[in-house]
């Protein structure tokens, strides 16, 4: 039992190391299994003055800003629940997708976690989260949420979780560079292409534009876009459609407009090449806005939609909440989960760190998305995100379309065998 | 008899335990789809026959034996040259030997995070070096090309490894009477007889110990792949531990991971086994 021993393990270290934060409290009384105490001790940590009623929260959200919006909610809940204590702990995202895993077998959980979309739906399928459809029609809110999103946190029709955030992919391009070279923003493939050969021909020891082709989730995140847009889906991946897809990427690259590396490059890279001026346009996300911000202040860019082939095109990206299966007071859990996703929380929260609130009043809470110039296009941007899945394989899935990008980039097949092989592949593992 | 009590239980609950679990898993058909029924499905050898069927898996265990056998190579080799020349008696010796072994405390995410950087093709720190001095005339593809990626892999696996098999190997060279040298010297050897003939044969039993210590730091590598290729370009990095991690963790195939995982096991106790065997030849002699 690896992962059940590991999770006790890990728990216990993790136990440990909050009982020394918060400055020592006495431990549990000994005896019972050594799994059970873990898990007692777990809690104990985090009701060090209260023992009556405890929460804990996991969220992988890393920014500063994040986490303090974060404990603002907690703050506002406490309020409203005298005698609940929670505790909303950061975990670093690798780490908190295999505790998630683990906890599938062992049990061990919070009992509020944070998860991303395209996961979700694994997520429920192992079991690990609890079923609040009941809470979820008897809440006034409910008929806010987007369908996108929402579908994440569904299986058949029950409701296991709440989207908090959303996202979509765009292009950032460098506007001083555009201005100097009297270029516009590309709005089709062959203007970019276009725009791509007039940058390289002015800079040919930089690159036109950067996306990330990593050999995991976020290659066929950043892919999604093009393929849909081309008119290709990922039911049908050795459509015509779907080929020219990957056939437009594979000309990027050979043509020396995107770096090769880029098989290496997650989006964080991407957008560090990009900030760093080695790059003059990346297909990226929103939540790099803050970090160019504070690492790159006198970087000057401009975003535009991604340009498209038939259609305009993006990707969903987001983050849903839900209550664990081990969560022992469902209705407090989700009394927490409704007060983090609320209108007013999810808009505030989502204006302030530049996302977008999955549901429709967003705008009645803030009007940043119609004011910011950079966020209004992605807010366009929103209308064309499909969602990943969401389907409990989508991982392994997901791992034949960025093998197949990599097969491809590499050169080690051609477009139509590489994209043929995934569809097979494919086909094996949704049946 | 009752000594060696404690350290039974203890191997058998915290070793024992897990290869078995896993072992269990592994002939099960636990996924996604299936973790949440309490009674899992015995399916034989079916996961095993699933992996080897896949060419995935030979190729991932091709790949790991590549990737242990050249940094063994280099990296005891290295080790040793560096080991011989830092117990030379010179000013600075023992300073300097201390300075190299702060490259086996860098975390080896760390490790993996710089040489990533620096082995990128544009604006890379090795390529850029070695444009300027003009030994290439095009940036290398080190981390883009297949066999570039491994060897990128090889030498930064090196350069953590170097300086961990020099200090083990500097104590087994101290344990050498400098009588011996005197001796030798005395009768005529010169420096290339006096390694041959004299280091090498003595320094054996520490050889041996680092050889083995090495191949099993090595086989089972993991934190430097997953952070400078994850396992790419198109998998020509994928390792046993990488491919075991994906298959559990990323695609949620429990069974097959764990397959997978008892395949690098079962490599690992093959090698430990001739590592005994070598040991008691070596008493015998």
């Amino acid at each position: 039992m690896k992962k059940k021993l590991l999770a006790a393990l890990l728990s216990g270290a993790l136990a440990v190391s909050l009982l020394t934060g918060c400055g020592g409290t006495s431990g549990q009384e000994a005896g019972g299994a050594s799994e059970a105490q873990t898990e007692e001790e777990g809690q104990a940590s985090a009701q060090t003055d209260n023992p009556e009623k405890t929460l804990t929260v996991w969220h992988y959200f890393a920014d500063e800003a994040q986490q303090k919006f974060m404990d603002q909610i907690t703050q506002e809940f406490q309020d409203a629940h005298p005698g609940v204590t929670v505790s909303c702990v950061y975990v670093p995202r690798d780490e908190l997708t295999k505790q998630y895993t683990m906890g599938a077998v062992s049990g061990e959980l919070p009992d509020i976690g944070m998860m991303d979309n395209p996961e979700m739906a694994a997520y429920i399928e192992m079991g690990l989260c609890a079923d609040i459809t009941e809470y979820y029609h008897a809440w006034d809110e409910a008929g806010h949420y987007y369908e996108g999103p929402m579908s994440s946190c569904m299986s058949g029709d029950k409701v296991y979780g709440l989207p908090q955030n959303s996202n979509c992919l765009e292009m950032f391009y460098d506007a001083p560079v555009f201005e100097e070279l009297n270029l516009t923003p590309p709005t089709t493939w062959d203007e970019l292409l276009d725009v791509c050969e007039k940058l390289k021909t002015a800079y040919p020891d930089k690159y036109p534009l950067a996306f990330s082709a990593n050999n995991n989730e976020e290659g066929t995140f950043q892919f999604m876009p093009f393929l849909l847009s081309a008119g290709g889906s990922i039911d049908k991946l050795d459509s015509q459609e779907s080929i020219r897809a990957i056939s437009f990427w594979k000309e990027l690259v050979d043509k020396g407009y995107v770096p090769r590396d880029v098989i290496s490059w997650g989006q964080t890279e991407v957008n560090t090449q990009f900030s760093s001026g080695n790059v003059f346009m990346q297909v990226n996300g929103p939540w790099n806005i803050s970090t160019m911000k504070d690492e790159a202040p006198d970087k000057e860019w401009k975003v535009c939609l991604l340009p498209k082939d038939k259609e305009y095109a993006s990707v969903l990206g987001g983050e849903n909440f839900a209550v664990t299966s081990a969560c022992k007071d469902v209705e407090l859990g989700w009394e927490y989960l409704s007060t983090l996703c609320n209108g007013k929380n999810t808009a505030e929260f989502c204006a302030y760190v530049g996302k977008f609130a999955p549901r429709d009043d967003g705008s009645q809470y803030s009007d940043v998305w119609d004011k910011d110039e950079a966020l209004s296009v992605f807010n366009e941007g929103m209308q064309y995100a499909m969602p990943r899945g969401p389907h409990p394989k989508w991982n392994e899935f997901s791992g034949t379309i960025s093998g197949a990008i990599q097969q491809v980039l590499t050169g080690e097949k051609d477009p139509e065998t590489a994209m043929k092989d995934a569809q097979e592949a494919a086909g094996k593992i949704m049946n | 008899m009752l000594f060696v009590l404690p350290g039974l239980l203890y191997m058998l609950l915290l070793i024992g335990y897990p290869v078995i679990y896993n072992l269990v898993i592994s002939l099960q058909d636990v996924n996604v789809m299936t973790i949440r029924n309490k009674e899992a499905v015995f399916v034989g050898l079916q996961n095993y026959r699933y992996l080897f069927k896949e060419d995935m898996i030979w190729q991932v265990m091709k790949q790991t034996f590549t990737f242990t056998f050249w940094c063994i190579v280099f990296q005891l080799s290295l080790g040793l040259l560096l080991a011989v020349f830092f117990n030379q008696k010179f000013r600075m010796a023992k300073p300097a030997r201390g300075l190299l072994l702060v490259i086996w405390v860098v975390p080896m995410t760390v490790v993996a995070l710089i040489f990533k950087f620096m082995f990128q093709t544009d604006g890379g720190l090795i390529n850029t070096v070695l444009m300027n001095l003009h030994l290439i005339s095009q940036p290398i593809q080190w981390l883009v090309d297949a066999k570039m990626a491994m060897i990128s892999l090889i030498i930064t696996n090196c350069w953590v490894g170097i300086p961990f098999n020099m200090i083990l190997l500097s104590a087994g060279l101290n344990g050498i009477s400098p009588e011996i040298y005197e001796s030798a010297s005395i009768d005529g050897a010169n420096g290339f007889v006096k390694f041959f003939r004299i280091t090498l044969p003595l320094l054996r039993p520490a050889i041996m110990s680092v050889l083995i210590m090495g191949v099993i730091y090595t086989f089972k590598v993991f934190d430097l792949v997953y952070v400078m290729t994850s396992g790419g370009p198109n998998n020509a990095t994928e390792l046993l531990s990488t491919y075991s991690y994906r298959l559990s963790f990323t695609e949620y195939q429990f069974s097959r991971g764990a397959a997978a995982a008892n395949v690098l096991l079962l490599c690992l106790v093959v090698l430990a086994f001739l590592y005994v065997k070598m040991m008691r030849k070596d008493e015998v002699m």
